[in-house]
């Protein structure tokens, strides 16, 4: 009851509906727009809203994430390249949908299924949030430390063909969060002189740069051509039609749900996983998938938006991110002086009622946005990139100087641009970065404070890893670690042959 | 070519097996000696968590020196447009660096036009409208409104 009345006011508050809305409006050109990601306009806003309430900021930045997700299916649809990650199974049905004059109706089914799945989201994240809070309670520092580690190893594994490179770039992201005074003992650590890093390296230039500058990179380094736009225009359908599939969405919308939640996976993994599960459950499809299939929109959509509620699920309740805009969210938890945790939901409940306010709220802007705006902004899709590039480094550059004021910032943000950039080159992931920045002084802390209590008990190795809990954190990882080994992998084959 | 393209990989992910290495074997160092001279205990020590990850660092980097070369059917693609790239790196940082000089407005302006002009866009007029107006807009977004203390 509390939670709905929480809710409600937020609701009821025009500023936070009005600053919902200018998110998602941004969200709906930012996704929509090849070269702009979700996580880089995440990253920019928490820059610019640095200095705002955070219930202004976090409504702000819930508009952008729901209907920055939906969009994407936008330009995968019209000219078959995904805005967003997530988008990428819509285009193997949504762009065949076009070819033959459909993009109106795939573009509606993309709006429905978007609006169901991220309503389911936030209800799972609404129902779920509070029992996983109550058991994250009995976790110890040596929990929260594996956690954070079996978050990293997951990040590592599913973003990146070569899991050494994901576990690799999650090494580099954990130095880089030990730079500056040691929270602890308040000891300058790999600082080497310079005295710009003993605040340590602060997060948003590094994410700006790893998500906005690294990309604008990208782009100017393979093409600055755009793809060709199909023609957008409006037909009947019957309402009762587009929502016949509303049922088995459902199941779509749990499977993202499930595979938001895991760390890493995010709504690329859902989709793809919902996909495949459509072909199998739907034995006759309007057309053959990959043909056309609405079917296939239905799956891709519901599931990869019920992933955003689902990666707020470890990011409030355990402060391990879901995914890397949930990571990014996570900063503005921190640059806010808030602490998700198990502790979260009881000590922040009008934050927690902000985000499930955004989310709702910004669902139904994604409707109606989706049903009304979006049809008209097909053209825009096409702005050529020499135009749009300049003009995201100037935002870059701002964002990044915008949080304290100094050019040094800057020059961070410079760095970690060239630095993503030349990953992503390189088939290195950044996610595992950002998220290991973000993770690093926690895992620390917790790892130190669980050594330091288990050495004051007789048996070291029973009091640090002999809780039930811990043990099957450490089996998780270690299970990780194994099954993405290239060696075990190997060992396994010859074992077959 | 894409024997081309795999071998310059492999030669490449040799090279990053050698800096991860290097990055991996200092670190170690890094730490024991900074925690001699911190003379603390281990369990308090700041230099703990980072030799934890050092070592962790060590195996991998291995691994990717040892998977060099066998990177079939992951290829990467190592030619890209390096002159457009350099140019707009470059030109960012010499308008990160001039922009205290020259003030924010008069930079920006600058730059954007410069930037555009350089990635192909010819519509002067155009150019010059978006150029002034984004900056002028950003100043007083920023500067005014949100009270960022832009150079």
């Amino acid at each position: 009851m509390d939670m709905f009345l929480g809710i409600l006011s937020y609701a009821s508050n025009l500023q936070f509906v009005l600053l919902v809305f200018a998110g998602s409006l941004a969200g709906l050109f930012v996704g929509s727009i090849p070269g702009l990601s979700v996580s880089m306009a995440t990253a920019l806003l928490v820059s610019i809203t640095y200095s705002w309430q955070t219930t202004n900021a976090l409504a702000t930045i819930m508009g952008v994430y729901v209907v920055g997700v939906f969009s994407g299916a936008l330009s995968a649809i019209l000219i078959n390249i995904p805005g967003a990650p997530s988008s990428v199974v819509t285009t193997l049905d949504g762009f065949p949908m076009a070819k033959k004059g459909e993009a109106y109706k795939a573009l509606i089914y993309a709006v429905m299924y978007s609006f169901i799945g991220t309503l389911f989201g936030f209800l799972a994240l609404a129902i779920v949030a509070k029992p996983i809070s109550s058991v994250a309670l009995k976790f110890t520092p040596m929990d929260y430390f594996l956690l954070a580690t079996f978050g990293l190893t997951t990040v590592g594994s599913l973003t990146t063909k070569h899991f050494a490179k994901g576990l690799i770039s999650a090494c580099l992201g954990l130095f880089f969060s030990m730079v500056g005074i040691d929270s602890v003992m308040g000891t300058a650590r790999l600082t080497f002189g310079i005295e710009n890093l003993q605040a340590g390296i602060n997060i948003v230039p590094a994410l700006v740069g790893l998500f906005g500058f690294s990309e604008v990179l990208m782009v100017i380094s393979t093409s600055l051509e755009g793809g060709d736009v199909n023609a957008l225009s409006y037909q009947k359908l019957k309402t009762k039609e587009v929502l016949r599939h509303t049922p088995i969405s459902l199941w779509y919308a749990t499977i993202g749900v499930v595979i938001g939640a895991l760390p890493g996976a995010g709504g690329p993994v859902a989709a793809f996983l919902a996909y495949s599960q459509a072909k199998k459950l739907v034995k006759n499809p309007s057309v053959p998938f990959g043909e056309g299939a609405v079917e296939g929109i239905v799956a891709s959509e519901s599931a990869n938006n019920a992933c955003i509620g689902g990666a707020m699920i470890p990011m409030l309740t355990l402060a391990i991110p879901g995914d890397a805009v949930t990571a990014i969210i996570l900063s503005v938890f921190y640059v806010h002086g808030l602490q998700p945790g198990p502790m979260f939901i009881k000590t922040s409940a009008p934050m927690f009622h902000a985000i499930l306010a955004g989310g709702f709220i910004g669902s139904i802007f994604l409707l109606i946005l989706g049903l009304l705006v979006a049809p008209r902004i097909s053209k825009i899709i096409a702005v050529p990139k020499r135009i749009l590039l300049p003009l995201v480094t100037i935002l870059c550059i701002i964002g990044s100087f915008a949080t304290n004021n100094r050019m040094f910032d800057v020059y961070l943000m410079l760095f970690f641009g060239v630095l993503g950039f030349f990953m992503r080159r390189r088939s290195y992931s950044v996610a595992p970065m950002t998220l290991a920045i973000v993770l690093g002084g926690m895992m620390d802390s917790n790892f130190r404070r669980a050594i330091s209590l288990a050495s004051s008990e007789d048996a070291f190795l029973m009091a640090l890893l002999g809780r039930p809990i811990t043990m099957i954190l450490l089996v998780l990882v270690v299970l990780t670690l194994l099954s993405n080994s290239r060696a075990l992998k190997r060992f396994v084959q010859m074992k077959r042959m | 070519m894409e024997e081309a393209h795999r071998s310059r990989s492999g030669a490449y992910s040799r090279i990053e097996g050698f800096v991860f290495l290097l990055l991996s074997i200092s670190a170690i160092v890094y730490s024991l000696v900074e925690h001699h001279l911190a003379k603390v205990v281990w369990q308090q020590s700041p230099y703990l968590f980072p030799l934890l990850v050092a070592v962790f660092l060590l195996p991998l980097s291995l691994s990717l020196l040892h998977s060099a070369g066998k990177e079939k059917g992951e290829v990467t693609p190592v030619l890209f447009l390096v002159r457009d790239t350099v140019v707009v790196t470059l030109a960012t940082l010499v308008y990160v660096m001039v922009m205290p000089y020259l003030t924010f407005l008069v930079s920006t302006t600058l730059f954007l036009f410069g930037l555009f002009f350089y990635l192909g866009e010819r519509r002067y007029l155009l150019i010059g409208l978006l150029s002034v107006g984004f900056t002028s807009l950003m100043y007083l977004l920023f500067g005014k409104l949100l009270h960022v203390m832009l150079p």
